[in-house]
């Protein structure tokens, strides 16, 4: 169980909350002298009062701190993380080192020998009870030793006789023979270290390593696993990057570097570019250089600066957070496989955020163009943008990710906080790229809709028509159209704390999961053409009223209920950015639209119309207070608070949809039994407070 | 702010002020105050008694003998002048109030006017000032010297130091050696159980005794606010810090405890009490006392 806060920047109040010590203080120095005749009866009230005064003085004092702490606890808005860790009986348990040593041409002699160069080292440091096993990796997976604990000297006599072998490495499938060897010698404690160049290392590789690291948890639940990979720069003694000469030394000691560095760069980013810019940063104590693929060129500057001794700050400035109309903001960064997710989203479709994955490895940039960021310093991220996407809660995952990411439920790296409905567009993307066509235009066959017995959907099945494996479009270049294919999958598989709610033919369709403060529910669209047309089709909209039926445990489904793309906009009542409606606000002219602090106010866009949008105002309990249909302009989401302001001010009947969503959504089971933090905080400050009333009320009797 | 100088010389003029008051307070109610309880053969009658023999036959009523053939004496009622003695308390305590206006300087006032009041009736009087360091004895006395001294002296009272009432009373009592009525200026914070028998000496000894208590609104009311650094006037050496209104409740809870006792034990020993208000009109209050108190002789 982990305090974490949404916004720890109001900590550094904290010290605030020693005020009311000060003025007590101060407020002391400043008695008033009297010169007093009737001591007798004020010495004889003080000495039977003078232990109860104190103590109610000090609780006074005691409370008062509190209050402001817990205040600007309350503004940090903390909340609790419940995380499964795994933790080991003993340090003392003996470790088990597992080196995986690339084999492959792409290592060259010279780092080879360099790699074997630092294994010898690291068997040379390692503690003798210790066991070393190492992998070496190549198109084929073997061990250099063929016994299972094998003697230091026995394996640094045979590394030396390594050679390069196959032409591609099959990182995967070391992990999956390393996994098996642990489990057979049941070890414990492993560290699982891997000398390769990272250009060796393509995107499905890291796809498959990551799924092979997985499994290799599921099968050790038991064992902690450190992955480090070392990384080689080429093998030239300088690095030229854009006319810009990196010298080899600045990357072999941490203090050798320049203090200052400016890399200017327009245009297009060549592959050789990312990659000795990646490496430079990589080797600069930068760790948090990313690339995302499948951009448009972008213009980046890039800013090497000396902050301290030991530490080099990169500060990447410019317009680089927006591309091709998309704002970014980068959510994870998985340093084991150097995977980055990013949430994009366009100005075209602000509602919608859509969760991309992208790899640093150089090998899957191809010729195409890529993004550099950094996780920290989107410094000319204006406060608005950086609280647009503060501001998002619900993630719409696109279906090309999502068939990409077997385990779909997995998403706690993504998102911090979970609960409602997160429905996954169907093909509307490919739509809105393809010209506002129709798919139904764009794939072949059709479903001609065969019904669906909506009373059971357990059993639910696309009657006699036989689906023997799943069906996905994975985008081609630049995101677009053009190149589009359909790949098949055979197999979805849930986190296994998921649980399925509709299965077609044994795989997911729709599933269910918690993630840390509620339930999450996704479906799976981008099955085939016949799926692309049942979700755009009548069907859909059945559909999701039944999911939120069960998630809300009711007993019939909701009629009218909104579908397709929502965003829950969170109504912060610190931060810049309220969309729309001020705290406290009071709309006059349609009776009451109250918003407190932590409201939520939901927009949301129904089908098939776009330009219909609907808001509600929840309390803190997840009751509906107020809905509102009214035509909102999406493209101007950042407006939203005019566009209402302007309807209610012009009394317009918008009409369009009725929505008794509020049955409903205002079932607490529906979201699960979360603990909000700040909910127990302000029952804490309430109940201090009336303590000092009572306080109060008791000084005055005594 | 006033300096040194002419805040004396406020103060001096604020005291005249005053004792123009007590004087035009005496003169305005001093005719046939002291109505004695002596019997005697003066001129104005009384009542009749039977005669007994030894008693001078020049008093016989001769009329009443020649209707009821009866021996009966005359008797009259005897003016004859009175004895007081006004006690002051002078502790430290009595010095609470504002410049010019402390619980002594008003105690002064008042007894100025009685003094003034019954010198003007040819009674006697006398003073006594009391506290740890200064005690003063003036045996009651109608000579021009005396009233001179005694006036100047209540002029001129300073207050310092502790004082106990009850011991100065126990101490008057065996100075005084006739029925003396005792006018007690005193703000009686002070151990009732040694008050309690002081007075009672007193009353034994048949002396007339009157309290006037001087105290402060503040001392009454303890209404400040936030906090304060007390320093006792009668012995510097005690202080105590506090949050007025957090003991303000307490305070008042000793303060009217006391006041009860106070109360009770002069209604037990029939002693009147007048409690100066600091706040309404001195020659008023003085004079509906004065008043009450010819009322009750009558």
């Amino acid at each position: 169980m982990e305090l974490l806060f949404n916004a720890p920047k109001y900590l550094w109040m904290l010290p605030i909350s020693i005020l009311p010590v000060l003025f007590h203080l101060y407020s002391k120095r400043n008695y008033q002298t009297i010169n007093w005749g009737a001591t007798r009866f004020l010495t004889a009230a003080y000495e039977k009062h003078h232990v109860k005064l104190k103590i109610s003085q000090l609780m006074i004092l005691l409370l008062r701190v509190l209050m402001i702490m817990i205040l600007i606890l309350l503004l940090a808005d903390p909340y609790i993380k419940f995380s499964k860790s795994i933790s080991f009986s003993s340090n003392t348990q003996q470790i088990h080192h597992v080196l995986l040593l690339d084999v492959s041409l792409s290592m060259g002699t010279e780092n080879l020998s360099r790699a074997k160069k630092e294994i010898t080292e690291y068997l040379e440091k390692s503690i003798d009870h210790e066991v070393v096993t190492v992998l070496l990796v190549g198109e084929h997976v073997e061990f250099l030793h063929a016994v299972d604990r094998p003697q230091k000297l026995d394996l640094i006599q045979r590394l030396k006789e390594v050679e390069l072998l196959g032409q591609e490495l099959n990182l995967p499938k070391a992990i999956e023979l390393s996994t098996d060897y642990l489990q057979q010698i049941g070890a414990a404690y492993v560290q699982l270290s891997i000398f390769s160049d990272s250009q060796a290392v393509s995107r499905s590789q890291i796809d498959s390593l990551d799924a092979a690291q997985k499994r290799m948890k599921k099968t050790l639940p038991n064992v902690k696993i450190y992955v480090k990979v070392f990384p080689f720069i080429p093998s030239s003694n300088n690095v030229q990057v854009r006319g810009i000469t990196f010298e080899q030394n600045i990357f072999k000691t941490k203090k050798s570097y320049p203090a200052k560095v400016t890399l200017n760069y327009s245009g297009k980013f060549s592959r050789e570019y990312s990659l000795n810019v990646y490496l430079a940063t990589k080797l600069l104590y930068s760790e948090k250089v990313l690339v995302q693929p499948g951009l448009q060129e972008v213009n980046i500057l890039v800013r090497f600066q000396k902050e301290g001794e030991q530490r080099l700050k990169i500060e990447i400035t410019g317009d680089n957070y927006i591309a091709d109309n998309t704002l970014y903001k980068v959510l994870q960064v998985d340093e084991q496989v150097n995977v980055l997710y990013l949430l994009a989203t366009t100005r075209e479709n602000r509602n919608v955020a859509v969760l991309k994955k992208a790899l640093l490895t150089p090998q899957s940039f191809g010729e195409k163009s890529f993004f550099t960021f950094t996780e920290i310093e989107l410094k000319n991220l204006r406060t608005k943008r950086r609280s647009y996407f503060d501001n998002f809660q619900v993630i719409i995952l696109d279906q090309w990710e999502l068939l990409n990411t077997i385990d779909v439920l997995n998403l706690e790296r993504f998102v911090r906080e979970g609960g409602g409905v997160w429905i996954l567009p169907p093909y509307d993307n490919f739509a809105q790229l393809a010209g506002q066509q129709s798919i139904k235009n764009l794939l072949p066959g059709k479903w001609n809709g065969e019904s669906i017995n909506l009373n059971n959907p357990g059993n639910f099945s696309l009657g006699k028509r036989p689906i023997l494996w799943l069906e996905s479009l994975v985008l081609g270049k630049s995101n677009t159209l053009d190149g589009i294919e359909v790949q098949r999958f055979y197999k979805f598989t849930p986190y296994q704390s998921s649980n399925v709610l509709l299965k077609v033919n044994d795989n997911p369709l729709w599933i269910i999961g918690r993630l840390d403060r509620g339930y999450t529910a996704l479906t799976l669209t981008s099955l085939d053409a016949s799926w692309g047309n049942f979700i755009q089709g009548n069907l859909f909209l059945p559909f999701v009223q039944r999911l939120v039926a069960y998630l809300g445990q009711k007993s019939k489904p909701i009629d009218n209920l909104i579908s397709g793309e929502v965003a829950d906009v969170r109504i912060p009542f610190s931060k810049g950015w309220r969309p729309n409606v001020r705290f406290g606000q009071t709309f006059s002219k349609s009776k009451d639209l109250p918003i407190r602090r932590h409201s939520r106010m939901w927009v949301g866009q129904s089908l098939p119309s776009n330009d219909t949008g609907f808001y509600y105002i929840f309390d803190k309990n997840k009751s509906i207070l107020k809905t509102y249909a009214v035509n909102i302009d999406f493209n101007e989401l950042d407006d939203v608070s005019g566009q209402l302001n302007r309807w209610l001010a012009g009394q317009k009947e918008s009409g369009v949809y009725a929505i008794p969503i509020s049955e409903s959504m205002s079932q607490p089971s529906a979201w699960g039994e979360s603990i909000y933090l700040w909910n127990w905080l302000l029952i804490i400050f309430i109940g201090i407070m009336l303590t000092e009333l009572k306080l109060s009320t008791r000084r005055k009797t005594l | 702010m006033l300096n040194p100088l002419k805040k004396l010389q406020h103060e001096q003029d604020e005291l005249k002020q005053l004792q123009i008051v007590a004087r035009n307070i005496a003169e305005g109610i001093h005719f046939g105050l002291n109505q004695s309880k002596m019997k005697g053969f003066a001129t104005d009658f009384s009542e009749h008694r039977s005669y007994t023999p030894g008693d001078d036959i020049k008093h016989l009523d001769w009329k009443h003998l020649a209707k009821s053939d009866r021996l009966f004496i005359k008797q009259y009622d005897e003016e004859r002048s009175l004895d007081a003695c006004v006690v002051m308390d002078a502790s430290g305590s009595m010095r609470y109030g504002e410049s010019g206006r402390t619980k002594l300087d008003f105690a002064c006032s008042i007894a100025t006017s009685l003094a003034r009041l019954l010198f003007s009736q040819q009674d006697h009087l006398g003073l006594m000032v009391f506290n740890d360091h200064d005690n003063l004895w003036m045996p009651p006395g109608r000579q021009a010297r005396q009233q001179n001294r005694l006036l100047e002296k209540l002029n001129n009272m300073r207050a310092l130091g502790a004082a106990s009432v009850g011991k100065s009373l126990s101490q008057l009592e065996k100075l005084l050696h006739k029925r003396t009525l005792i006018l007690v200026f005193s703000d009686f914070f002070d151990d009732i159980t040694i008050l309690g028998k002081s007075l009672q000496i007193l009353r034994h000894a048949r002396h007339e005794v009157i309290v006037i208590q001087c105290i402060h609104p503040d001392e009454q009311k303890f209404d400040f606010k936030g906090g304060a650094h007390f320093i006792d006037l009668e012995d510097r050496r005690i202080e105590l810090d506090c949050y007025t209104p957090e003991l303000k409740d307490a305070y008042l809870a000793e303060f009217l405890a006391h006041q009860h006792q106070l109360s009770r034990l002069l209604k037990k020993y029939k002693i009147d009490l007048l409690s100066l208000d600091f706040e309404s009109n001195i020659s008023l209050q003085l004079r509906k006392f004065l008043e009450a108190r010819l009322g009750r002789g009558k």
